[in-house]
């Protein structure tokens, strides 16, 4: 396994307070940087921020601009921090749309690129009706009652077009903003929705569903102490994603306030709708470990090994105190994965290939 | 081709069968040995695919397990071809496994069928440490019928062997069974990453040392076939030589050690798979790695570790040459046209040259794999009037087996 050099620093206790601090995973398929993050530095744009393989607390944080030099990058890796380099800021969203933008390139392999298209696919369809939903709810909400006996979810298409028009022009006065405008802020609203849904699944609700799938499984198939970590830190962060799920789908039951909003402060708005993709953000690659998994007991091993803390800052998302929060880095060191040796029989190609079938299932 | 098994199969009639099975395809030995495995009387089925050993050897058909292959599973390693047996070497004559077997399934009765039953349920290629569960009883259950059990009144016409290498053979592996649920459960944990501790081995030597000399060198050669770690498993022999203050012992484990060498020696890489042959070449590898970190005492064994080492070079570097050129450089040759499908099954083998050369070039021969695997990438290199698609699918070919920085290079 090789260890970073004189360009990464060690810290030997990572106890994030922030989501940005703990910063995005980025579905590398360079084995040792397996679970590894992105986070803006304190001096340089951004940093890597690498679990440390030993185990335990510690973790190396690398220069973006270092990280080709320290570590041998795969094809679509080098790709990958060119496009990450790029980005202005750094999101769960935007890491996900930069690694399905350079899977699209081939290099992890032609599964990688068909999986990056049909997530590309599902988001666009996710956005419409994520469009169409919010519409819905503006019409029901602006229309009297005996305006139209027919619920706007029944309505034909041509009927519910023209009832969407009415909706906007009439609530753009109250908002001081023209209905063309109204209509741009839907489109928005829409796009920023998507991953979470206003009516219908999305992939946020789909991911949720997903952890306690995993989980299920998890702990029929063994109660061991390892097993009841996993599924804890499972339970907390599926009990706080959908708490943070369930007020950001509130939003668009008050479909004036939510527009006024997005008009005068839309970053507080983007930043409220995305704190369960931070919640969730690289349980799908932990899920994806557990669902394509050969040998259950090294998949546990693996999964434990890239479990999230859960930064303090979630404590002010919430109404209340969550309690005390799960200190897994201090059974890594436990759980350490046995990584590439040829002892083992396993290569580094071996383990590219199998971080490939991973992004695959978590694009 | 008839597979009917009437009896009274033999003379010309066995003949024109053995005629017809030797031209028959591969897809019909299969069926074949399907039917056979679901007779409940196999003896002259069995002498029926006798002369087909060979060629099931390079088949490796994954077939059902039985009572017969469950009881002797531990013992594969161990087992030779009746006009090969020699009674000095840690062996079994494969001979001998039916009648033994016959006897646990007489004196099991009902409880046979039982085990047949619960054997459907694994194949021949699980390994040892999977099929634990199921064979704990029946291997406790045959080492007692095998301590007392009578000759069988045929056992020297049908196995050629004499009564003492009957009495010989049922005391020693009767002993090795009762051990076989440890050893299971050794190789079941090492799967996962734990070895056994020298003193769990240690257990394996005692258990067996009251049944002599030959059952401690036939559990050092089943152990140091089965286990990852012959180096933890070489200290275990030498404790165990060193609380028994016995010369014959140190004779005894030389016996193991040479008839493992003999026999990898005798066939390296019988695998024709690609994947399971980097699988042996690494077992190997480690194997000699191993002895030979405990052989500076003993002239002799290093030796003989090297005349291995260099039997088993010559037969990798040839192996890797040809699976180069036929499993991946030909089919690499329609890439243009070739399917998602067959493009995954192109870098799955690029894969397994990888693990393969990754082993053997702790065998021998580093430089002469990088340069196989350069001239690979070489011939593998992006063509002119290749699309994107096909563009691509070379260069992960060419990251695969040369790494990232060879393959950046024709990335453009």
């Amino acid at each position: 396994m090789p260890m970073p050099g004189p360009k990464a620093r060690t810290v030997d206790a990572f106890v994030p307070t922030t989501f940005l601090e703990r910063g995005v995973a980025v579905p590398f398929t360079t084995p040792p940087l397996s679970g590894a993050r992105v986070r803006p530095g304190e001096r340089k744009p951004l940093e890597l921020i690498v679990n440390n393989p030993a185990g335990g607390r510690g973790v190396y944080i690398v220069a973006w601009d270092d990280v080709g030099e320290v570590y041998s990058l795969t094809l679509n890796d080098r790709r990958l921090t060119e496009a990450v380099g790029r980005l202005r800021g750094v999101t769960p969203d935007k890491i996900r749309h930069a690694a399905r933008e350079v899977a699209g390139e081939g290099l992890a392999g032609r599964g990688v690129v068909a999986a990056a298209r049909r997530a590309q696919t599902a988001d666009e369809l996710a956005q419409i009706q994520a469009n169409f939903d919010l519409l819905l709810e503006l019409v029901r909400q602006t229309e009297h009652k005996t305006e139209d006996a027919t619920p706007p979810e029944k309505a034909r298409p041509y009927e519910l077009e023209q009832r969407g028009r009415r909706a906007v022009a009439r609530i753009a006065p109250k908002l001081g903003r023209t209905p063309e405008a109204v209509a741009i802020a839907l489109e928005e609203l829409a796009a920023a929705f998507r991953s979470i849904g206003v009516r219908n699944s999305a992939r946020v609700p789909e991911e949720i569903e997903t952890i306690v799938r995993v989980r299920q499984e998890l702990m029929a198939w063994s109660e061991s102490k390892e097993a009841l970590l996993a599924a804890n830190a499972a339970d907390m962060t599926v009990a706080l994603a959908k708490s943070t799920l369930a007020d950001a789908q509130a939003l668009p039951r008050d479909m004036k306030a939510l527009l006024r909003l997005w008009s005068a402060t839309p970053g507080d708005v983007e930043q409220l709708l995305a704190r369960p993709d931070w919640l969730l953000d690289g349980w799908d690659r932990i899920c994806a470990v557990w669902d394509t998994a050969a040998d259950r007991y090294e998949a546990l091993v693996e999964m434990l090994a890239l479990i999230p803390l859960i930064p303090s800052e979630a404590d002010l998302w919430l109404s209340r105190r969550f309690g005390p929060l799960v200190d897994l880095p201090h059974y890594r060191s436990r759980v350490v994965r046995q990584l590439e040796d040829w002892r083992t029989g396993i290569t580094v190609s071996d383990l590219v290939a199998r971080n490939e079938v991973l992004l695959e299932k978590s694009l | 081709m008839s597979p009917a098994m009437s009896s009274g199969l033999g003379g010309a009639n066995l003949r024109m069968l053995h005629r017809e099975l030797a031209s028959a395809h591969d897809e019909q030995i299969h069926r074949v040995l399907a039917i056979i495995d679901d007779l409940a009387e196999r003896g002259e089925a069995d002498r029926l695919i006798a002369p087909l050993r060979r060629r099931l050897a390079e088949l490796r058909p994954r077939r059902k397990m039985t009572l017969t292959r469950l009881l002797f599973t531990p013992f594969n390693p161990l087992i030779v071809d009746g006009g090969r047996w020699n009674a000095a070497d840690p062996s079994i004559p494969r001979t001998a496994i039916r009648p033994i077997a016959g006897q646990v399934r007489r004196a099991l009765g009902m409880a046979a069928q039982l085990v047949d039953a619960a054997a459907t349920q694994l194949w021949s290629s699980d390994c040892l440490g999977r099929m634990a569960d199921t064979s704990e009883d029946l291997w406790s259950s045959a080492a007692q019928i095998l301590q007392n059990a009578p000759m069988p009144p045929d056992w020297i016409a049908d196995t050629g062997l004499r009564e003492t290498d009957y009495r010989e053979l049922t005391a020693v592996m009767s002993a090795l069974l009762v051990q076989a649920q440890p050893l299971a459960g050794m190789i079941a944990r090492a799967r996962h990453g734990f070895d056994p501790t020298v003193d769990q081995l240690l257990a394996l030597f005692e258990g067996v040392a009251g049944a002599g000399p030959k059952a401690v060198a036939m559990m050092a050669a089943m152990a140091l076939q089965w286990l990852p770690r012959s180096d933890l498993l070489m200290r275990a022999i030498e404790d165990f030589a060193a609380q028994h203050r016995d010369p014959a012992i140190r004779a005894t484990v030389e016996s193991a050690v040479a008839f493992v060498l003999d026999r990898i020696e005798e066939s390296p890489l019988p695998d024709p798979d690609l994947t399971a042959a980097a699988g042996d070449v690494r077992r190997i590898a480690v194997l000699l790695e191993n002895l030979a970190l405990g052989a500076a005492q003993y002239p002799s064994r290093r030796k003989r570790i090297d005349q291995v080492r260099t039997t088993v070079d010559d037969a990798c570097r040839e192996r890797f040459g040809r699976e180069v050129d036929t499993q991946l450089l030909a089919p690499a040759g329609g890439i243009a046209d070739a399917s998602d499908a067959m493009v995954a099954g192109l870098e799955a083998t690029a894969r397994d040259l990888r693990r393969f050369e990754n082993a053997a070039r702790k065998i021998g021969g580093a430089v002469h794999y990088s340069g196989k695997l350069q001239h690979a990438a070489q011939a593998l290199s992006p063509a002119a009037n290749d699309d994107q698609e096909t563009r691509v699918s070379r260069i992960r070919l060419v990251e695969i087996l040369c790494g990232s920085d060879a393959a950046r290079a024709m990335l453009g």
